[in-house]
């Protein structure tokens, strides 16, 4: 059973009608680390603001459902899922100098957690503070707690953001982007914080990044995005020997040292008729259908599915 | 030796002061004496994780920074007693290309103007020439001539970057120093960068001094990979032995971590102790002492320095050479 489902999850613009996010389905399976790969603009992080219904001003859900719990997510009033939102599932962010609150000591902040959501207060909340803070491998905690997000190193930062994330022992947690700002060694404690997370609490992880090495040896399964669709969902390891989809090789391909890739025109933004390929202008292997409708995510060996004219 | 030496810097301490406190000020060292030469036709990677002064230290071989000690040659004459009129004619010689293309573009400039204002300034050219030689650099780094009426705001981050990169070509240097030209791109196009950059290198015998943290990156383009850890180098060696020598524990420990996506062998995170060190709290002894797995007490007394051949030198206790 699944945890979280998300089902054809379209967002736009909501003046222009413009699609963003374009029939975004996948589902989330318990204890799953879910990886989500793409570049800037792919969509990724707007997939994960959206599950939390944590859209932008000026973005609206066009389509779609977030299953969670046997409720639409979509459809619950704010109260509700107020009520959801960091307690049963939380998020982290890239920067978390920018989402701790610089003017709290981190004891400050993480009370308004354990008050707002389980209503513990004074001693007993510190207790658990404490407790969650050395769960996330932090030495010191009770002088942490008098400290300022400035005092604290990046690493430390990250720590503190994953332990107010975890305070609550939430089902589900996204990640977004939770490494990139940090040093390659402090990158791979933190890392291996949320895998042991993973594996002794059974938290289910949706993480986005543009890493392909954190990837392979982080994700369970992973979801290629590209221009606000999926292209290509498989288990890590048959992804990265076998990419079926024209652009997942082209990304594997544009590693470092792995081949020198020619001036494709990558990078013009032209706008592209919704209803075709997403990839086409840019594919070494194109195909007349392309130019004609849009393919569909199928699934072409178990559990891999890819949406490709090739494979149809 | 017969190699020509661009640039070098020897012995170079760079201080810098923050204020801890409203009544006090302490200064620490970014850069702890430091050599290195960058060669005719060779690629220096600087490579280290933030804090350890790599842009320091290429801000210093640019002369955006003077150093508190220590010298620095451009063509082995010394900046200190160099006279004015040398430095401006050997100045263009030496370009830059930074990370955020757009901070280093003027944003009021069309292309025309970011590419033509350079060669006009250093070679007292015509307006009709600068725009001849604004094609000419443009073409090399893959850009069509409609780009020139843009301004850097119309342009995307892989061509912005170019143009700085076009920008940096106009001088006609003979070494540029990169800092984390890359690293604000996607994948597919700091890809297409890297090449471009390996082409122009092979089709006007260019060097660089390239700073980066990312080790794919290094090794891709390097012939030469200079580590460093704090304000020192601790290790600095030729890409030929990389596979061959018994490395520094530093760099022992970054590559048992790096996720390699295309290897067979998980990333080894138990081998990481602890975190860097803070520059303001600098203690005797070798600088990665406190997370070295193979350190002893003469490691948190005395500081190594580095030693070793033309190929492989390294600042280690632990390290010997024949």
């Amino acid at each position: 059973m699944a945890l979280l489902k998300i089902k054809d999850l379209t967002v736009g613009i909501k003046q222009t009608g413009e699609k963003i996010l374009k029939g975004i389905s996948f589902s989330l399976n318990p204890s799953e680390i879910l990886g989500i790969l793409g570049e800037s603009g792919s969509g990724k992080s707007l997939t994960a603001l959206s599950i939390l219904k944590l859209l932008p001003p000026g973005l609206s859900y066009f389509k779609g459902q977030v299953l969670f719990e046997e409720k639409n997510l979509l459809e619950l009033e704010e109260r509700e899922v107020n009520k959801i939102r960091g307690k049963k599932i939380s998020i982290i962010f890239q920067d978390p100098l920018s989402s701790l609150n610089p003017v709290l000591t981190i004891e400050e902040q993480m009370e308004e957690i354990f008050q707002y959501h389980l209503g513990i207060k004074g001693k007993k909340a510190k207790d658990l503070m404490i407790r969650t803070l050395k769960e996330v491998g932090i030495p010191d905690p009770e002088f942490r707690l008098r400290n300022y997000p400035h005092e604290l190193s990046g690493g430390l930062r990250q720590r503190v953001m994953i332990a107010m994330a975890i305070a609550c022992s939430p089902k589900i947690l996204i990640a977004d982007e939770p490494t990139t700002a940090l040093d390659l060694t402090i990158q791979m404690q933190v890392l291996e914080l949320l895998k042991s997370l993973n594996q002794e609490k059974g938290l289910s992880i949706i993480f986005i990044t543009h890493d392909l090495g954190i990837l392979r040896w982080f994700a369970h399964r992973i979801l290629v995005f590209y221009k606000g669709q999926i292209l290509e969902i498989a288990p890590t390891e048959k992804l990265f020997k076998n990419p079926l989809h024209p652009y997942t090789k082209l990304l594997f391909n544009s590693y470092p040292g792995r081949e020198e890739l020619e001036d494709l025109n990558l990078w013009t933004q032209e706008r592209l008729d919704q209803s075709l390929c997403p990839f086409y202008t840019k594919c070494a292997m194109a195909c007349k259908e392309s130019l004609e409708r849009e393919p569909k995510l199928r699934e072409v060996e178990p559990f891999h599915f890819v949406r490709c004219f090739l494979y149809e | 030796m017969n190699e020509e030496i661009l640039a070098e810097v020897k012995g170079v301490y760079k201080a810098y002061k923050v204020r801890t406190h409203f009544f006090k000020k302490i200064s620490f060292y970014a850069l702890l004496d430091v050599s290195l030469k960058v060669r005719k036709g060779e690629v220096v990677v600087l490579l280290g994780e933030s804090g350890c002064g790599k842009t320091t230290l290429g801000k210093i071989f640019l002369d955006l920074e003077k150093p508190d000690k220590g010298d620095v040659f451009w063509f082995s004459y010394n900046l200190k007693s160099l006279d004015k009129r040398l430095y401006k004619e050997i100045r263009p010689k030496i370009q830059a290309l930074f990370q955020d293309s757009f901070a280093s573009l003027n944003p009021r400039f069309k292309v025309k103007e970011i590419l033509s204002e350079p060669y006009i300034m250093n070679f007292r050219g015509s307006k009709k020439e600068a725009l001849e030689k604004a094609l000419e650099v443009l073409c090399q780094v893959g850009l069509s001539e409609e780009i020139l009426e843009r301004y850097p705001h119309q342009l995307s981050g892989g061509q912005r970057q170019r143009v700085a990169l076009a920008r940096a070509l106009i001088t006609q240097p003979q070494l540029i120093v990169l800092d984390e030209p890359t690293s604000a791109l996607d994948m597919t196009i700091q890809s297409q960068i890297l090449t471009l950059l390996k082409r122009l290198k092979e089709i006007k015998g260019l060097s660089y001094l390239l700073i980066t943290h990312s080790l794919p990156t290094a090794l891709e383009m390097a012939d030469r990979i200079v580590v460093m850890y704090l304000g020192r180098i601790l290790e600095s060696f030729k890409k030929e032995v990389f596979r061959r020598i018994d490395h520094h524990p530093y760099t022992k420990m970054l590559l048992r971590a790096f996720p390699d996506p295309f290897s067979e062998n998980p990333p080894e995170v138990s081998t990481i102790k602890g975190e860097p060190a803070s520059l303001l709290q600098r203690k005797e002894g070798c600088e990665f002492y406190p997370r070295c797995p193979e350190a002893d007490s003469l490691c948190s007394k005395e500081r190594p320095t580095l030693r070793g051949n033309n190929e492989y030198q390294v600042s280690c206790f632990k390290r010997h050479f024949n």
